[in-house]
């Protein structure tokens, strides 16, 4: 891990040169190279969009990718810099591969043994492992969470660990499937995460909530290796980093990516810029806002004449996701949609690229129109890139179950705000603004 | 009686004996509304019933019962992926060869399943999951499938 982590300060060093050339692009034609240097505030991470840790054969296509740097709670010397962690706006929290940690963290301890959580993603893929106090700052920033807001200064906060070797099984109650020869389930590896590991920034500020009251399959204490629910408390849950942040860039953030062309780019870089209307480079000015709801979800979006309704089609955008899942390809036939065959299916490979427009619903009375296109899967990785903002692929087989997952290739040359849920009085469970 | 006894204490501390549910009797809803501690509502609908099961933390499993008395589609809602061994039963067990045999499995994306004897899928975001299974062969004549929204 030593020598990825020296690959990856000089490449983070690339990336911060990248990305003064690319704000520079921006600017181009008004004030010149002293806007740029304004605009590298120290609320300003630097991310990478392309194949991530597992390269070109990786077959992992539109990952966003950025640096964190892990501390020992209250200590500025035991840290280490950890990149390639999935920047996701779908997720709440940080989560580290164990193989990926060198520094030494107290796991957080109920009824006196050490916390341990699951959580399953829908394609079954499960993280399982103990649940660690860390000071987590993003690499490149000031941008530091120390502790949880109202607990002791540099207590660390709750980030989960994946375990290599985990103190006891995973709970069957939090496994799908029984083991499936050649599938892997467990994301504990970088070839199975594609990364290091997960930056959870989406809208709210800790991964359960109701575990505080309620018991549920997510966070277990396993005693003599017999693991079983417990509650835990809000200030044990793993947090959204960004809410525990110790500057006022608290309540969202910014994310700005570049346009790629229609055949893709072999990676691009842009700014994860922490923070909104709280500094000069992440005023929202007059960009759309849209209210979500409670579970996280545009409360209706219509696409293709179906009106989709949170929860049971609940709609949403993701970093986290590779593709716009949107649809089905049965219901699209008549656009001329076509699933891909082979190792693709479940894309869209069309005969020549389709345009779509969405329409997303806030909870506070607006809409608006998303347009994107989308382009044969096929003949997209065919080009041998990694960034596209025209891959699509189904979300269900028919409307009664599909939904919309406006994927990354949706933050493709986009401004797009993130508000957590509770930062804003006026939109309680947190907002989406682009 | 003491060991009839000692197996009911059993199956009460063990949460819910594992056979149950779908392409089950509509009995075995009991053993997921004891798994999901949750409580049971039915509904009668035009050609079948349905037992919604509410968990306290939130988590909305509704069962479809076909007129012949069997459970055949089960969907749910939930903050978090639920005990799908529990709920499909012994559908788990096809489910899992045709995760062996194709599996397109992409990042962030929903898992979906169509074979003629079992429809899966399975999407949403951590916090925000749903998602749903029927055996096309035990679907009531007249009955769409898909449609306990």
């Amino acid at each position: 891990m030593r020598r990825a982590n020296g690959r990856a300060a000089a490449y983070g060093r690339v990336l911060a040169a990248a990305m003064v050339l690319f704000l520079a692009g921006c600017n181009e034609g008004s004030s010149g190279p002293t806007s740029v240097i304004t605009t590298s505030a120290t609320n300003t991470a630097a991310v990478t969009v392309g194949f991530g840790a597992l390269g070109p054969s990786g077959g992992y296509v539109n990952g966003i990718w950025t640096s964190i740097v892990v501390c020992t709670p209250g200590s500025t010397t035991s840290c280490e810099t950890i990149p390639n962690v999935l920047v996701d706006t779908g997720s709440y929290g940080l989560r580290v591969l164990s193989s990926a940690l060198t520094v030494s963290l107290p796991n957080v301890q109920i009824g006196g043994n050490a916390l341990q959580e699951c959580v399953q993603f829908a394609d079954f893929a499960y993280a399982w492992g103990p649940v660690s106090l860390a000071s987590v700052q993003i690499a490149g920033t000031d941008e530091t969470a120390s502790q949880v807001p109202g607990q002791a200064a540099n207590s660390g906060i709750p980030i989960h660990i994946l375990a290599a070797s985990p103190i006891a099984a995973v709970p069957t109650s939090c496994l799908s499937t029984a083991p499936i020869a050649g599938e892997t389930m467990d994301l504990n590896t970088v070839e199975a995460l594609g990364g290091n590991g997960i930056l959870g920034i989406g809208t709210f500020p800790q991964d359960c909530g109701a575990c505080a009251t309620e018991l549920a399959p997510q966070y277990y204490t396993c005693p003599g290796g017999a693991c079983s629910e417990v509650e835990v408390p809000i200030a044990q849950q793993i947090w959204n980093p960004v809410a525990a942040f110790s500057s006022k860039d608290t309540n969202g953030i910014l994310l700005t990516l570049p346009a790629v062309a229609a055949t893709g780019a072999t990676s691009v870089t842009g700014s994860l810029i922490f923070g909104i209307g709280t500094q000069s480079n992440n005023e929202i000015g007059s960009t759309q806002v849209y209210e979500i709801d409670g579970y996280g979800n545009f409360p209706q979006l219509v696409f293709n004449g179906v009106t989709y309704t949170s929860p049971n089609n609940g709609s949403f955008i993701d970093t986290g996701s590779e593709t716009i899942f949107f649809s089905d390809a049965a219901s699209l036939a008549s656009k001329g949609v076509v699933e891909c065959t082979g190792d693709l299916e479940g894309l869209y490979c069309p005969g020549s690229t389709i345009p779509f427009t969405a329409t997303p619903y806030g909870a506070n009375n607006v809409h608006g129109t998303v347009q994107f296109n989308i382009a044969n899967a096929s003949a997209l990785f065919s080009t041998g890139n990694a960034v596209f903002n025209d891959l699509g692929g189904d979300s269900g087989s028919g409307p009664a179950t599909d939904y919309v997952d406006l994927g990354l290739p949706f933050f493709l040359g986009r401004q797009v705000f993130v508000g957590v849920a509770g930062s804003n009085s006026t939109y309680p469970n947190g907002y989406w603004a682009f | 009686m003491k060991t009839a006894l000692a197996v009911l204490a059993i199956l009460i501390l063990e949460g819910a004996p594992a056979r149950a549910t779908l392409g089950e009797y509509e009995s075995s809803v009991s053993a997921d509304r004891q798994s999901l501690r949750g409580a049971d509502s039915e509904e009668a609908r035009e050609g079948y019933k349905i037992h919604q099961i509410t968990a306290p933390d939130g988590t909305v499993v509704k069962e479809l019962v076909s007129p012949a008395g069997m459970v055949f589609e089960v969907t749910w809602q939930s903050q978090r992926m639920p005990n799908l061994q529990q709920l499909l039963g012994s559908s788990m067990a096809e489910l899992q060869v045709a995760l062996q045999s194709a599996t397109h499995r992409r990042r962030g994306g929903p898992l979906i399943v169509q074979t003629n004897t079992l429809v899966f899928e399975s999407g949403g975001h951590m916090r925000s999951f749903h998602g749903y299974a029927y055996i096309p062969g035990l679907v009531p004549r007249g009955v769409s499938p898909r449609l306990a929204q």
